[in-house]
């Protein structure tokens, strides 16, 4: 087996998830699914490293993708939290919410058009409770008897 | 180049410039097209039908492993990989984009394992298919519940798409068309020990086993071997896909010449843990100010 045209089918395959995640992050307006194309932009650098590495016949390509992944997940944990924070201000996972930040002079940015969704709202049927709700026994609901 | 399509490369190592645009354009306007919003369901087909064909072309077109076996199994890891990747961008709900990620991320361990870096694709299952992903699975649980939002169907405005599309085909194309066209090195420079290693009068290396190239004593030397020499003396890397020697290897160049580094990215991620913790109590807090006030 060609290790130079192995290297290279390698090189090819990290470009193209590089290239996917790329165009993710330029496309997608949803925190998560933005981070999610970051993570594979890694991916794409890791496939292009260990590909190095194996053409090198050393471990630094292996090394590097070890530490790429300690990062990573470092980068995963505080970005969730912060993502998690800003869910909380503002109740949705939208980047456009967060334009107000752009810079002086900049145009905003205004949805036009919003897709109607189509199918995606079922609603679920619902019982309406019946019958006579029982007395609750203040002792069961201090105590718990049966412990 | 008197084959049809890709075949033509079969014999030689690379794709000429223009298929390799065409099949790389293929591939990215089939994605661009499934990313459009979901009321014209007949576009994804065609989108999904261009990509299909595209990649299928690409992984023709890759150079010829000589080794017919590894290669399907390498051009299918890839196919899904490359694929799954390609649904993690354009699903419209965020919990499906983390499985499709999921997938992805198993798609690149298979290659890790393959190439014979069976650690990393250990790793890469353990750490990123089994932890990240479910934490992101975790906050998509937590930040939205239902199934795709508006903002998930639209992106910004009518002309980033295209131009998203057009920025991933340059980046992607012009590297591949610099990878595929550039010639392996005859030989290579390695630093090598003179105090562990037997030189002849000739410069060649003699007598000693050899552990590692990766000597960097303050007195090595420059110099300079064929690429066939290196090959056969490389034995040490332990490169093969089943090869018992590689753990050893590996634990060994990581928590030998590498042991500092291991030591700093443990504390790099403690300190991610408690800044994590910071961020939401700090957040906590400051949502408790607003609502007194």
């Amino acid at each position: 087996m060609s290790e130079w045209a192995l290297l290279q089918n390698y090189l090819i395959v990290g470009a193209a998830l590089f290239g996917i995640g790329v165009f993710g992050l330029l496309v997608r307006r949803n925190l998560i699914v933005m981070f999610l194309c970051v993570e594979m932009m890694l991916q794409g650098v890791s496939l292009s490293m260990v590909a190095w590495g194996r053409y090198h016949g050393d471990w630094g390509g292996q090394m590097l993708v070890v530490f790429m992944i300690a990062v990573a997940a470092c980068e995963a944990a505080i970005g969730l939290a912060l993502i998690l924070m800003l869910v909380k201000q503002t109740g949705k996972l939208d980047v456009a919410v967060w334009q107000e930040l752009r810079e002086d002079g900049q145009p905003p940015f205004v949805d036009r058009g919003l897709p109607e969704s189509k199918g995606g709202e079922t609603s679920w049927p619902s019982l309406t409770p019946a019958g006579i709700e029982p007395d609750a026994e203040q002792d069961e609901l201090t105590h718990r008897s049966h412990v | 180049m008197s084959g049809v399509l890709g075949w033509s490369s079969v014999n030689s190592t690379a794709i000429p410039l223009e298929w390799g645009t065409l099949y790389g354009g293929l591939v990215a306007g089939g994605l661009g097209l499934l990313l459009l919003p979901t009321t014209r369901l007949w576009l994804r087909w065609v989108g999904l039908a261009c990509g299909v064909t595209g990649l299928g072309l690409v992984l023709i077109s890759l150079p010829d492993l000589q080794d017919r076996a590894f290669q399907a199994v390498f051009g299918a890891l890839a196919a899904i990989t490359i694929l799954s990747s390609a649904a993690t961008v354009t699903s419209s709900r965020p919990l499906y984009a983390a499985l499709w990620f999921a997938l992805s991320l198993i798609g690149v361990a298979s290659l890790f394992l393959i190439q014979g870096a069976q650690f990393l694709g250990v790793a890469t299952v353990a750490v990123y298919a089994g932890a990240v992903v479910v934490m992101f699975l975790f906050v998509v649980m937590l930040a939205q519940p239902e199934g795709s939002a508006s903002y998930d169907r639209i992106s910004w405005g009518w002309y980033v798409p295209p131009l998203a599309v057009a920025a991933g085909v340059l980046l992607t194309g012009l590297v591949a068309w610099q990878l595929l066209s550039m010639e392996p090195a005859e030989s290579v420079h390695r630093h090598i020990d003179f105090e562990t290693y037997d030189v002849d009068d000739n410069g060649q290396l003699v007598g000693a086993e050899i552990r590692s190239w990766m000597i960097t004593a303050d007195d090595a030397e420059d110099t300079e071997i064929t690429r066939d020499e290196w090959q056969e003396r490389k034995g040490h890397y332990a490169g093969g896909v089943f090869d018992k020697a590689h753990m050893a290897g590996f634990g060994a160049a990581l928590f030998g010449r590498r042991l500092v580094s291991v030591e700093i990215a443990g504390t790099l991620l403690l300190v991610a843990l408690v800044a994590a913790v910071a961020i939401m109590i700090h957040g906590k807090r400051s949502q408790e100010g607003s609502l007194d006030e």
